[in-house]
This record gives C-alpha cells, sequence and structure tokens, in this order.
C-alpha cells in the first residue's frame, strides 16, 4: 500500500486532467491578461500586441470614469455588508425559533438566491418601471406618496441604491442559511444557562448569539465584499451603459464595455487587473483574519 | 419555567409570527406578480400591474417557448451544465483522492495551487481567452466552454472534495488492495462512491455557477442557437421590449422549473450552497 502511495504514474494520470485544464483556462489566461495590460490591442487579430508600459494604468487611473467605478463599488460593498449580513442572520435567528413552517420560510427567502440572475434583473426592471404604471411608483401613488415616485435606475442619486436593493434580494437567504447552519451547532445548554442568568431581548442576541456566531459573521462579511467586488450581471442588465452620469458604473461593466464594446483592450486588461488585484487582497487578508481563532470556547 | 413562559409569550409570539408571515409574502411577491403578469394581456398589464389577470392567457407562454426559443436555450444550458458537472466532478475527484491520500513532493503545494483559484475572478480571463478563442476559431465550441467552467469549478471541487475523502477510512482501501483491485478500482469502485454525499454538494454549487453564468456566454457565444438560458432571456427582452407579457412568461418558464427543483430537493440544494461558505 505505501508503494502505490508514492507510485508517481498514478499520482501523475489521477493528477494531470484537472492540472492542464485548470492552469489552461483559469492560471495561464490570468498571466496573459496582466501581460496585455502593458499592450495596446485593437481587437482584430490581423493586428499585433504594441507594448505600452504602464500607459494603460496611467490612463484609468487618471480617468474620472474608472475613478468613478471604484467609488461606486465599495459604495456598493459598504451598504451590501450593512444590509445583507444584518437581514439575513436576523431572518435566521427569527425562524430559527419558530416551530412551525420553517421550511416554508426558509424557502421564501431562498429562492431568489437559486434564480438565474437575468430573471431576477428583468423581474425588477417592472418593479422599477420608470412610468407611474410601475409596481414601486403605482404602490407609492396608492398609499399617498405620490411625491416619491420616481424614475429609479434613471435618476443617478436612486440608481445605485435601486441595485443594491435587487443584490439584497437576492442575497439575504444565503446568509440566512449560513446564520441557521451556524445555529445549529450550538447547544441548548447555553442558551437555558443564558435565560437562567435574566439575558433577554436585544441583550440576548448581543451578550450571546453575535459572539457564538462570530465566525459565520467573519465568513459572510468576506463573502459580500468578494462578491460585490466582482459584481456584474445586475448592474449590465439593469443599466447596460452604467447609469446616468455613470451612476451605477462598476469596474466590471466599464471592463466589459471598453473591451468589448469599444476594443480598448489593453485598458479592459488593465482594469481586469485591478479587479483581480482587489479580490485577491481581499481573499489573503481575509485567510488571515479566519485563521486567527479569537471565537470564545464555552 | 419553560411552559410558563410560552403561555405568557403565546399572543405576543402570534402576532410576531403573523408579521413575519406578511414579511415573507411580500418577499416572494415579485415572483407571484411575474405569473400574474405572465398570464395576462399587454394593455392588461399596463392598466394595473398588480391586478389578477381576468382570463388566463396562456397565448403568451407559446410565444415564449416558439419566437424566445427558451426551450433550446434551457437544452443548451442543461447540456453545459451536464458536462461541467462530469469534468469538474470526476477530475476533480480524481486530483482531490491524490491530494488526500497520496505522498509526494509538492503536494501542499499544488494543493494550494488549485485553492487559489477561488480568488481569480472570471473577469480576470476573459480578454486573453476571447483573443486565444477568436484566434483559433473555437468561439461557440461547447467542449471549449465546458472546459473553462470546469477550470473555474476545480478550486472548490478540489478543496471540498480532498476534505470530505480526508475523512474515509484508508482501512477500507487497504483491503481492497490486499483483495488484489487495482487503485483505479479502488477509485471508481469506492472512493466515488463513498463521497457521493460530497459530490452531490459540490454538483448543486457548480451547476448554480453554470446556470447564472452571463458573462462567458456573452462573449465566448456569438451563435444564437448555441445561446444560455441567461443569454437567451436577455436577448428575448430586447427584441420584444414592448411585449412584456411574452416577457413575464419567458421569465416565469425560466424560474418555474427552478423552483420545483428546489421545492424537490430543499435540503439537498442548500447544503450544497452552503460549501461555498467553507471558503474564505
Amino acid at each position: 500500500m505505501e508503494k502505490i502511495r508514492k507510485n508517481k504514474k498514478i499520482i501523475l494520470g489521477f493528477l494531470l486532467p484537472a492540472f492542464i485544464i485548470y492552469t489552461c483556462f483559469e492560471v495561464l489566461p490570468v498571466i496573459m491578461s496582466i501581460y496585455f495590460s502593458f499592450n495596446d490591442w485593437s481587437g482584430i487579430q490581423a493586428v499585433p500586441l504594441e507594448y505600452v508600459g504602464l500607459r494603460n494604468y496611467i490612463k484609468i487611473f487618471s480617468s474620472p470614469v474608472f475613478l468613478k467605478s471604484l467609488q461606486n463599488v465599495l459604495i456598493y460593498v459598504v451598504i451590501s455588508v450593512a444590509l445583507q449580513v444584518p437581514i439575513g442572520f436576523a431572518l435566521g435567528l427569527i425562524i430559527h425559533h419558530f416551530d412551525h413552517g420553517q421550511r416554508f420560510f426558509k424557502a421564501a427567502f431562498f429562492i431568489p438566491m437559486i434564480l438565474s440572475v437575468s430573471a431576477v434583473s428583468l423581474l425588477w426592471n417592472f418593479i422599477y418601471f420608470p412610468t407611474e404604471k410601475g409596481i414601486l411608483n403605482s404602490f407609492l401613488i396608492k398609499i399617498g406618496l405620490s411625491d416619491l415616485t420616481q424614475q429609479w435606475l434613471v435618476n443617478p442619486k436612486t440608481s445605485l441604491m435601486a441595485l443594491i436593493i435587487v443584490s439584497t434580494w437576492t442575497s439575504v437567504g444565503y446568509y440566512m442559511i449560513i446564520c441557521m447552519a451556524g445555529l445549529s451547532t450550538i447547544s441548548d445548554s447555553i442558551f437555558e444557562a443564558g435565560a437562567l442568568d435574566g439575558v433577554a431581548g436585544i441583550k440576548k442576541v448581543w451578550y450571546i448569539y453575535i459572539p457564538l456566531l462570530w465566525d459565520p459573521i467573519k465568513m459572510s462579511v468576506i463573502m459580500v465584499i468578494t462578491g460585490v467586488l466582482k459584481i456584474f450581471d445586475t448592474v449590465y442588465i439593469l443599466t447596460p451603459s452604467g447609469g446616468t452620469n455613470n451612476s451605477t458604473i462598476v469596474p466590471s461593466l466599464l471592463m466589459y464595455n471598453e473591451s468589448f464594446r469599444y476594443s480598448h483592450y489593453g485598458i479592459g486588461s488593465a482594469i481586469a487587473t485591478v479587479i483581480f488585484i482587489m479580490s485577491a487582497l481581499v481573499s489573503v487578508f481575509s485567510l488571515k483574519i479566519m485563521n486567527k481563532k479569537e471565537s470564545i470556547e464555552y | 419555567m419553560k411552559v410558563k413562559g410560552r403561555k405568557k409569550k403565546s399572543i405576543k409570539s402570534i402576532i410576531a409570527f403573523l408579521l413575519f408571515l406578511a414579511f415573507a409574502v411580500i418577499n416572494v411577491y415579485p415572483l407571484v406578480f411575474s405569473i400574474f403578469c405572465s398570464l395576462k394581456g399587454n394593455l392588461e398589464i399596463f392598466s394595473s400591474f398588480t391586478a389578477l389577470p381576468k382570463h388566463f392567457l396562456y397565448e403568451n407562454y407559446i410565444t415564449a417557448w416558439k419566437v424566445g426559443n427558451i426551450g433550446k436555450y434551457f437544452l443548451n444550458t442543461i447540456i453545459l451544465a451536464a458536462g461541467t458537472l462530469f469534468v469538474s466532478g470526476f477530475f476533480g475527484a480524481m486530483a482531490a483522492y491524490i491530494l488526500a491520500r497520496f505522498t509526494f513532493k509538492f503536494k501542499t503545494g499544488i494543493y494550494l495551487y488549485f485553492i487559489t483559484g477561488l480568488m481569480i475572478p472570471i473577469q480576470a480571463v476573459l480578454i486573453p481567452l476571447s483573443y486565444i478563442f477568436g484566434k483559433t476559431g473555437m468561439t461557440n465550441n461547447y467542449y471549449m466552454l465546458i472546459m473553462l467552467y470546469s477550470a473555474f469549478c476545480f478550486p472548490m471541487t478540489v478543496l471540498i472534495m480532498t476534505g470530505f475523502m480526508n475523512n474515509i477510512p484508508t482501512e477500507l482501501e487497504e483491503a481492497m488492495i490486499i483483495d488484489g483491485a487495482t487503485i483505479r478500482q479502488v477509485f471508481l469502485k469506492m472512493i466515488l462512491k463513498l463521497s457521493l454525499p460530497g459530490m452531490i454538494s459540490i454538483s448543486v454549487f457548480n451547476f448554480i455557477q453554470v446556470w447564472n453564468n452571463l458573462l462567458f456566454p456573452l462573449i465566448f457565444i456569438s451563435d444564437k442557437t448555441k445561446g444560455t438560458i441567461s443569454m437567451g432571456l436577455l436577448a428575448f427582452f430586447g427584441e420584444y421590449s414592448t411585449n412584456y407579457s411574452a416577457s413575464m412568461a419567458g421569465i416565469c418558464l425560466t424560474t418555474i422549473p427552478v423552483i420545483i427543483i428546489y421545492v424537490l430537493f430543499q435540503d439537498k440544494i442548500e447544503n450544497g450552497l452552503m460549501s461555498g461558505a467553507v471558503k474564505g
């Protein structure tokens, strides 16, 4: 057996298929993308790449649209973390305490998560429909708040928030499930001990649940951040050009438009590289945080 | 003590329960509303988005199915997903088996090499790949797309499956080897079977990735008849942007099967998606 476990033929034979596919289709393209970002290419196959040094990076970092896209994605990240994690965990805590209907409630909040992003975004397109017939607008008129009706996706003041709401609607169910999975690992004796000590209400959430669920909470925050940094689908479908005055432009959409609409492949690659570096930094940083075991033993 | 507390709280908790129920219903309302709209005429939609349909117009579904080619897109997506699940699942499990059980130089290095892929966003590979695919005429090629999707499924698959296989007792393998089985037989007949729960979870996770992916088909599929569901829905919506009821029917045609599958396999799907939560 020990001999077999060191047999190089077996090791290579089993390992190579995955290794080759992964290297050719994921790792090498990333390296090429970084190389592309130091070149200019018009998208025409016959025209060769032209080396331009750091020019693409200088261009994007002095471009107000790119800086705006960074600002938007930062706002997107901060608000998404502030909405998705607390709402998701609150839902999880509430549903966990119900004796009946747990499956129904879980389904009600989780289903948006598994629907295709296109379907979800097109659906919200109807909710944000710009005329007074739109669902949101007609609802506002019905309850007597007709002053608040908006062209939600057109108005630069509301468009980014409108997109964040769509992302939140789709994702809270996921954090709810993570919360419930975390809760199922906590033994009841802790809560009974807490009840004897008279801990209840908000105090119970603050002193018992949050410390006990600290690991899933940290993990959820990291997942929201890495997910939102590369957000594309929702933004692309609801505001294909990045909104009025670039109010909803995000780096991924800008990269897509620059490369596949305007054939500025060098600029596109530079933006792609920036997105990659941001995701990588967050991942490495988060690995460090997760590996620090600070959770309290009970 | 517990019983007394319950009685006291009962009315309060019923009210809380009802409020929460209302909130849950509001949350699924957009889905209900899409079904209503898909059964209405265009004029009826615009007279009021929110009312119940007066007559059920099933024609919208027929339009979406025929003109929107939803059936074809569905099939295409299923083919791509099935191919990806097979390639990433089978080869991923093979690699995971080696990483979990064998000893060789650079083992940790290779494991980390796979895991590093988790931090690579798909945006980072689009431009070079479209360059290469364009140059070699591989656009619209499903084999290449399956390889591409699989490449992005490997990191999570290797991570989950290596963890899973580490927990399979080694004695079973040793017994099979002593009985004269080859390592290939051990892998196919025992390891894969015992890893089935993990394989199901990771397959659900990978399936959702393929199902939801919009960027890959948008860039690597130019032939309309080869489009995926997310892309097809967008195209249909673009062409029929004035026919709202048919668009809604198109949306429903893609969401309803997913909802039915979810209701049938709720626990498996939730667990599968949870496997994504171990990353970080």
